[in-house]
């Protein structure tokens, strides 16, 4: 089933067609990559698709619904969710309350319990702690709950943005360069990562990288933008010999 | 600190609850019996408004991060509407004064959602100008207005405390700045209190992972708002005689320094600082041509080698130093962690 879907997309700053025309479809349970040169718009792809800013023309879809002119934290809410390609995290809170800024819409009580301290706070507050530590464990980081996220080494830090993504129970992950800064063997352990996540969270992902090992690997789809355009689409094979795709790489 | 409620906590809640009531007692019984005179029972009284501005101003510009200079406005607000209720409602003043203290928060929560609404859409420097900016609207207003006496000001505010019964304003004030200091305790520990210091980190990621920044900056900005409010309304009762010079600019910049001074976003900092800053001005006055100077020196060391604050982001607990100073004299090894509140 069809869970994102965008149609002529499109976004001008100014004179410059940052983006134009723009179709791409993201299904349930797939993970989709998109690739380009750098400078191609494939993180203004992503600020389109969360609201960050509003597309110049065309329509974006998340289950039929469509999610142009809302906000970016009404977008969250309804189901997408993001990493950033500079790693934005809370750096001076905890690794565990990291996580629990993206779960704050899961609780749901009000001020004045949590002025005075009534038992809804306390249920709900325990409730999110346990779910935190199952969080953590995935990524085996139990241990550094409660150190503060500016002081996790740079891996570490990006595995945290992640696990802030999903923690907002989304319908589809955008991850902007997971892989960036790993070193070949992190990078594998990330694509099992990602694998296993699909698969717990049933959730749809979205990635951009430059890691072409690691998108020819999980990617089951593909997606290649050159100067705003799409130019390839398909399997990881058929991206890979396709001849435009070679030409924006590798030039003529 | 996970949020989780264990016993340690509970015991820790006790000891701060303890501690409180026992400062308490022990001041009250020093101000009845005449050992601490009237002037020092004011200057405590100050203190305690102080603590509760200071308190008040730190949760928007140390804990959402967003500087403000406009917050003697909000005082101003609420030191007029407490004072002109409780001068022209009829009610015996023991009955008028907490109801004047609730609309004194009210009216300047209010101004705050004005305010606020177009101001907390510019950041930083933008946002700190037009704080000032609203901050002396307010007290020209004020000063140009026949209800509020214009320049005059408004004189012979009632006092609760008399001669005979010297604490009453010493109890309002010290039960109102221990109720904003655990409410702000609570509220930062909170998914609410998170969202703000999300907003603070990053404003982008925050959004991006469904907070709804405008909602929670306003809700921080009003709180503040009101609470300054009601610090108002006891300023006005303390002192007796306001008129629209008593919040000018230089008051603003006065909250500003105790916050800053303690640290920005550290609570216990903000009420050390708003301790020592307005009881050191009153013991300098012996030689107060040196007063300032005094003070400003204090500052500029503080500045230079602690640029933070003196507590920077920390929060000090009395309950996780006296279980220290057990395990040290008991010789027991330490277990990891500490709370907080």
């Amino acid at each position: 089933m069809r869970l994102l879907i965008t149609k002529d997309l499109s976004i001008k700053f100014g004179g410059l067609q940052a983006v134009n025309d723009l179709h791409i479809e993201v299904n349930n349970k797939e993970i989709v990559g998109l690739i380009g040169p750098n400078g191609a718009g494939k993180t203004t792809v992503f600020n389109l698709l969360t609201g960050v800013y509003p597309p110049s023309s065309g329509a974006m879809r998340l289950e039929g619904t469509s999610i142009i002119g809302m906000k970016p934290f009404e977008i969250n809410r309804y189901g997408i969710a993001r990493t950033f390609q500079n790693i934005r995290l809370f750096k001076n809170m905890t690794v565990a309350d990291n996580i629990k800024v993206s779960m704050q819409q899961s609780m749901k009580y009000h001020t004045l319990s949590a002025m005075f301290r009534l038992p809804s706070y306390w249920k709900e507050e325990h409730r999110v702690d346990t779910e935190v530590r199952e969080l953590l464990k995935i990524f085996d980081m139990e241990d550094v709950a409660e150190q503060i996220a500016a002081n996790l080494p740079y891996g570490l830090q990006r595995k945290l943005e992640i696990l802030r993504a999903l923690a907002c129970k989304p319908k589809i992950l955008l991850l902007d360069e997971p892989a960036a800064g790993m070193n070949p063997t992190e990078t594998h352990v990330l694509m099992e990562i990602i694998r296993s996540i699909r698969n717990r969270f049933d959730v749809a992902i979205l990635l951009i990288e430059h890691d072409m090992s690691l998108v020819m690997n999980i990617c089951e789809r593909v997606y290649v933008l050159d100067y705003g355009n799409l130019i390839a689409e398909g399997t990881p094979e058929q991206v890979r010999s396709n001849q435009r795709v070679i030409t924006a790489y590798l030039g003529n | 600190m996970m949020g989780a409620f264990t016993k340690k906590t509970g015991v820790y809640y006790l000891v701060n609850a303890a501690l409180v009531l026992l400062l308490f007692f022990v001041l009250l019984t020093f101000i009845n019996n005449g050992v601490i005179s009237r002037t020092s029972t004011g200057i405590l009284t100050l203190v305690c408004i102080n603590i509760t501005l200071a308190v008040s101003l730190n949760l928007v510009t140390g804990i959402l991060g967003q500087l403000v200079l406009g917050h003697a406005g909000f005082m101003l607000v609420g030191a007029y509407t407490a004072a002109l209720f409780t001068k022209n409602c009829g009610l015996d003043l023991n009955i008028a004064f907490p109801i004047g203290l609730v609309l004194a928060g009210i009216a300047a929560a209010l101004f705050g959602i004005v305010i606020g609404i177009p101001a907390l859409r510019l950041r930083g420097d933008y946002l700190a100008i037009i704080t000032l900016g609203f901050g002396e609207i307010i007290r020209v207003i004020a000063n140009n207005l026949k209800i509020t006496n214009g320049a005059m000001g408004l004189s012979d505010i009632k006092s609760l405390s008399s001669l005979k019964n010297p604490s009453p304003m010493f109890v309002y004030s010290y039960a109102i700045a221990a109720l904003v200091i655990f409410i702000m305790f609570t509220f930062t520990r909170s998914r609410h209190g998170r969202a703000v210091i999300a907003i603070r980190e990053d404003e982008i990621a925050a959004e991006a992972m469904g907070i709804n920044t405008t909602y929670y900056k306003l809700f921080a900005f009003v709180l503040a708002a009101f609470i300054a409010g009601v610090a108002g309304g006891v300023f006005a009762h303390q002192i007796g005689i306001i008129d629209p010079s008593k919040f000018d600019f230089g008051r603003s910049v006065e909250i500003l320094i105790m916050v800053v001074l303690g640290g920005m976003g550290s609570i216990t900092g903000s009420i050390i600082s708003a301790t020592v800053l307005t009881w050191l001005p009153e013991q300098l006055r012996g030689f107060s041509q040196y007063r300032l100077l005094v003070y400003s020196i204090i500052l500029i060391i503080v500045m230079l080698f602690k640029p933070s604050g003196l507590l920077g982001r920390y929060e000090i607990s009395i309950p996780a130093l006296l279980e220290k100073l057990y395990r040290k004299i008991s010789k027991k090894p330490a277990q990891t962690g500490t709370g907080g509140a």
